[in-house]
């Protein structure tokens, strides 16, 4: 029970967490700042306005006659979306694992340099530029050598998805503990909390809502790292079915699997967003189980 | 003997020395409070007395010995009342109970009974930004309160209050200090208060600080429930005087 109970004091302890920069503002203005949820009426306009451009697509096509191995329509990509589908949902999944585990990688690993940048400033100043140098290697050149040096399989797909994407996650966390309340830290201080304790109780919690703006950023990038190291070497995954099609002159499947994988990541960021809402998503007004 | 005693503290922050040959004392149950010009070191005087702040040379004793020493911490009110937007007020209330190792159902517990006189009964479960300044300020007295420490330390606490929550909230702290006589160090800008809450008052000079003037209020209580008194105008416009030249 009291297991239990501490469990749960946990999750209401996040659940309580809301994003610093919105305090102050009325509930209709909350709502309206909170990014990733839309309501209806954007949601409407968002696909209008893409089926207005696959209905100006389908038009062009139609009236200039132009080749399907050049420019494919959009029905015809749909139809391949149907006929292949088996092939497409089958490699969604080696694309998927390979995204999934690698930003597990790289949420671990940011957490702990952020833990160890947070906590030696000297460190800090140190490993920055090596961080950020990380940030400028050219992914194009960079995954044909990780899959050359690690081969086929899972490894360099995590490797390059870890690299892409955990230092947003990583800036992210470092600002959000920077975020804390002097006050608080004097308080907890005064109360004779050790540096640990002052971590994880109020840095940790003021960082959460920068954490999660760090990962919504990563999560857009993820698919891609993974779609690219696949293309660089792979035995399966939407980046294969995607460099075959091209080498066969089939646009039409090229196309049929970049929407796979814009739905990948569309249903990644969907996750994200899902797990802030319930983490930290809830407002004072609108949280019933207090 | 006192309860506090700051003797002969020199104090450096850098290359600025904030405080020099400053020497005060406490008695039990007494409430002091520490007048000075803004930035004359106030705060930083608290930090000192909280351990955040080292002391170039002087001595800080609690009831005779030496505070480094001794294991005691004397419980800090902030001026912004620093509540964890993520915590209910109960769960703000324990935070220094929790942060020495008390675990979160017994520290509940201990809080529990005494959120009513701190006038947070029914809202032990509502979270900071769900109640009004006052209540928010009286959240933080009684999560400072809670510790058990031998003297409060409240560095200018209803500053960043409205005029008429301020009023309310002194009257209440009076009442609350008459039954349980905190010893208590009260750090604040506002002349009227010093004199409102304070059985001595000590007025600092600018920077590097020491104590240019101990002033003993010696006026009933409680003076919250009447007009202020021609007697506490005199010692207002006697702190003013001191404070203005």
């Amino acid at each position: 029970m009291i297991g239990w109970s501490s469990l749960s004091s946990f999750i209401s302890t996040i659940q309580r967490l809301k994003h610093p920069g919105v305090e102050g503002l009325s509930d209709h203005e909350r709502s309206s700042r909170h990014q990733g949820s839309f309501d209806g009426s954007q949601w409407a306009i968002a696909l209008a306005g893409l089926a207005l451009m696959a209905v100006l697509w389908e038009a062009y096509v139609r009236l200039s006659d132009v080749s399907a191995l050049i420019l494919p329509s959009p029905s015809r990509v749909m139809s391949q979306m149907v006929d292949k589908r088996d092939l497409l949902f089958r490699n969604s999944v080696p694309t998927l694992q390979a995204t999934v585990a690698g930003f597990f990688v790289s949420l671990s690993l940011a957490f702990l340099l952020s833990v160890l940048l947070d906590t030696f400033a000297w460190l800090r100043r140190a490993g920055m530029p090596i961080l950020i140098v990380s940030q400028t290697l050219p992914l194009t050149a960079i995954a044909p050598l990780v899959v050359l040096w690690f081969g086929f399989g899972l490894m360099p797909k995590i490797i390059l998805v870890a690299l892409v994407t955990f230092f947003p996650v990583l800036v992210a966390l470092l600002q959000g503990y920077e975020a804390t309340d002097r006050d608080l830290a004097s308080l907890l201080r005064s109360f004779g909390a050790t540096r640990w304790q002052i971590f994880w109780m109020a840095r940790v919690p003021t960082a959460l809502p920068y954490l999660f703006a760090g990962l919504r950023i990563s999560i857009t990038y993820a698919v891609v790292a993974a779609i690219f190291a696949e293309y660089s070497g792979a035995r399966s995954g939407l980046g294969i079915v995607i460099l075959n099609a091209k080498n066969s002159f089939r646009p039409d499947l090229m196309l049929a699997a970049v929407v796979f994988c814009s739905a990948l990541t569309l249903f990644l960021y969907a996750v994200c967003a899902l797990a802030q809402s319930l983490l930290i998503g809830y407002r004072s007004g609108r949280n019933p189980h207090v | 003997m006192f309860e506090l005693a700051i003797v002969d503290l020199n104090v450096k922050l850098g290359e600025n020395r904030i405080a020099c040959g400053l020497s005060l004392e406490v008695e039990p149950g007494e409430v002091v409070s520490i007048l000075g010009p803004s930035g004359c070191g106030k705060s930083t005087l608290l930090k000192v007395l909280t351990g955040e702040v080292p002391a170039q040379s002087g001595n800080v004793l609690f009831r005779g010995q030496q505070l480094i020493q001794s294991d005691v911490v004397f419980a800090l009110m902030p001026q912004r009342d620093a509540l964890m937007p993520w915590r209910s007020i109960l769960d703000n209330a324990i935070l220094g109970l929790e942060v020495n190792g008390v675990t979160r159902r017994a520290a509940r517990s201990r809080v529990l009974p005494i959120i009513q006189e701190f006038g947070l009964e029914g809202f032990e479960h509502h979270y900071p930004d769900q109640i009004s300044g006052g209540m928010r300020q009286r959240a933080a007295l009684l999560r400072t309160i809670a510790v058990e420490s031998p003297i409060i330390l409240l560095d200018e606490p209803f500053g960043a209050l409205d005029a008429l929550t301020r009023i309310r909230m002194q009257q209440w702290f009076e009442r609350r200090w008459m039954k349980q006589s905190w010893t208590a160090v009260l750090i604040t800008h506002d002349v009227r208060e010093a004199v409102t809450l304070s059985d001595r008052v000590y007025v600092l000079s600018r920077r590097p600080t020491k104590v240019t003037r101990e002033i003993k209020i010696a006026l009933p209580r409680p003076r919250t429930d009447n007009p202020v008194s021609a007697q506490a105008r005199e010692y207002e416009t006697e702190i003013l005087d001191i404070l203005l030249n």
